[in-house]
């Protein structure tokens, strides 16, 4: 793996020049889900770029490669929350796509499918972590929220504009609160208020009956504005 | 889309249409009867705000797009490891029928051009000498330089002692304190011989 990637905390989105996807924003700047029309539009698109590489045009491949890699990659990454890895669970997820494309027959949508994979790769890389850190020392229990500031070798951040901290602390608590939900909570809530998909394609993803993702959805919020409720 | 089944309004709505509800999804008869209990239930009502407010901020503080890091490395390495992927899966077989046919034509070519270059070297090379070879006798009998003009020498056969002895005239006398070190080295031919490995 790379030295040094990105933080997606601090990455914007890409540019169109190479195919990569803007995120959409609303009139009031504030990131929006894509419009039904917006959907039909984009898996048109898809729909025409699959077929080719379907036909093994790796030049249509890398296109739709370069369209999904920012969603596959921030999913992933907010699921499992170090870059390094996510960059190389991202990689495992497309090149498990290409393997199986011959078996996509475009009755979901290509990013669904390929929400569908990366679930797959996250949760078997999960388990094999799981299994591997038995015993060992337990990572999440050392979030950045409970670390002493004043600590010798606490992590270092640049100071911030006045104005910028309050929102800085509030996204900062949000992602603290995500990263304590448990897995199948995380990546409900994930699919559903940061990718914006319904909970047909959630369920198709998660491999879960629709009841069950509604019923995860609600325990998942609950739990979050547990963890989000000021202390008194 | 299809809603669930759940229980009458008298009962407080079950999670999957309290989820419909706060997501805006619920129409209809479900949506009035869900409203009307919501009215008797204020916190209800609140803590869909609640939950729609947190859901905003989540959007706005989670990238649904974030760009991997070195994304045109990202690209090439996934269409790389796809062609190396490729190459080692394909069957040798097919690999090798799908060879153009005149590659099949390459090993044969070498050989027949081998054969041709020889046959040419052949033709080609030097004319064959009708002269005769002299024949050249090397003497058996060493000769002995000595770089000091001052210094002669002379050299003889003995044969009883199988060894030939060479005698240096004009050498200045060595001194007494010249120490010699290492053993008069007599074995294979008898000759008399002197190891300098530490004379230097």
């Amino acid at each position: 793996m790379l030295n040094g990637p990105v933080s997606p905390d601090s990455a914007s989105g890409g540019g169109l020049a190479d195919g990569s996807e803007v995120p959409l924003k609303s009139d009031d700047g504030t990131p929006r889900s894509p419009s039904i029309d917006e959907r039909g539009a984009d898996a048109a698109e898809d729909a025409e770029w699959v077929k080719k590489a379907q036909s093994g045009d790796m030049q249509a491949f890398d296109r739709l490669v370069s369209k999904h890699r920012g969603k596959i990659y921030a999913m992933i990454y907010n699921m499992v929350k170090n870059d390094a890895d996510a960059w190389d669970l991202s990689q495992e997820a497309f090149i498990k796509a290409w393997k199986a494309l011959p078996k996509f027959e475009s009755r979901s949508r290509f990013s669904t499918w390929l929400f569908r994979i990366s679930h797959n790769v996250v949760y078997d890389w999960l388990r094999k972590r799981r299994i591997e850190s038995e015993g060992e020392l337990n990572d999440e229990v050392l979030d950045a929220s409970r670390i002493d500031p004043g600590a010798a070798t606490a992590p270092n951040h640049d100071a911030r504009p006045d104005e910028a901290i309050q929102q800085s602390e509030l996204r900062a608590e949000i992602k603290s609160a995500i990263g304590k939900l448990s897995e199948e909570h995380r990546e409900v809530i994930l699919l559903r208020e940061v990718q914006g998909l319904d909970y047909k394609e959630i369920a198709e993803i998660t491999e879960n009956s629709m009841g069950t993702v509604m019923s995860r959805l609600h325990y998942a919020r609950k739990k979050l504005q547990t963890i989000l409720k000021p202390e008194t | 889309m299809n809603q669930p089944t759940h229980r009458a309004m008298n009962k407080e709505p079950d999670e999957t249409t309290l989820t419909l509800w706060i997501d805006g999804e619920l129409e209809g008869e479900e949506l009035r009867r869900v409203e009307a209990w919501a009215q008797e239930h204020p916190e209800l009502l609140a803590e869909r705000d609640a939950i729609r407010e947190m859901n905003a901020s989540i959007r706005e503080s989670v990238p649904a797009n974030v760009e991997p890091p070195y994304a045109d490395f990202f690209n090439q390495r996934i269409l790389r490891q796809i062609e190396e992927e490729q190459r080692m899966n394909a069957p040798a077989v097919s690999r090798r029928s799908k060879r153009p046919f005149w590659q099949w034509l390459t090993a044969p070519a070498a050989v027949a051009v081998m054969v041709l270059c020889f046959y040419m070297g052949t033709r080609v090379s030097a004319p064959v000498s009708t002269h005769t070879p002299e024949m050249v006798a090397f003497s058996d009998v060493p000769s002995v330089y000595t770089p000091d003009g001052s210094v002669s020498a002379d050299m003889f056969r003995a044969e009883d002692a199988n060894a030939t002895i060479i005698v240096l005239k004009g050498l200045e006398d060595i001194p007494d304190d010249f120490e010699m070190v290492g053993e008069p080295n007599t074995k294979n031919s008898g000759a008399v011989m002197v190891s300098t490995g530490e004379f230097y």
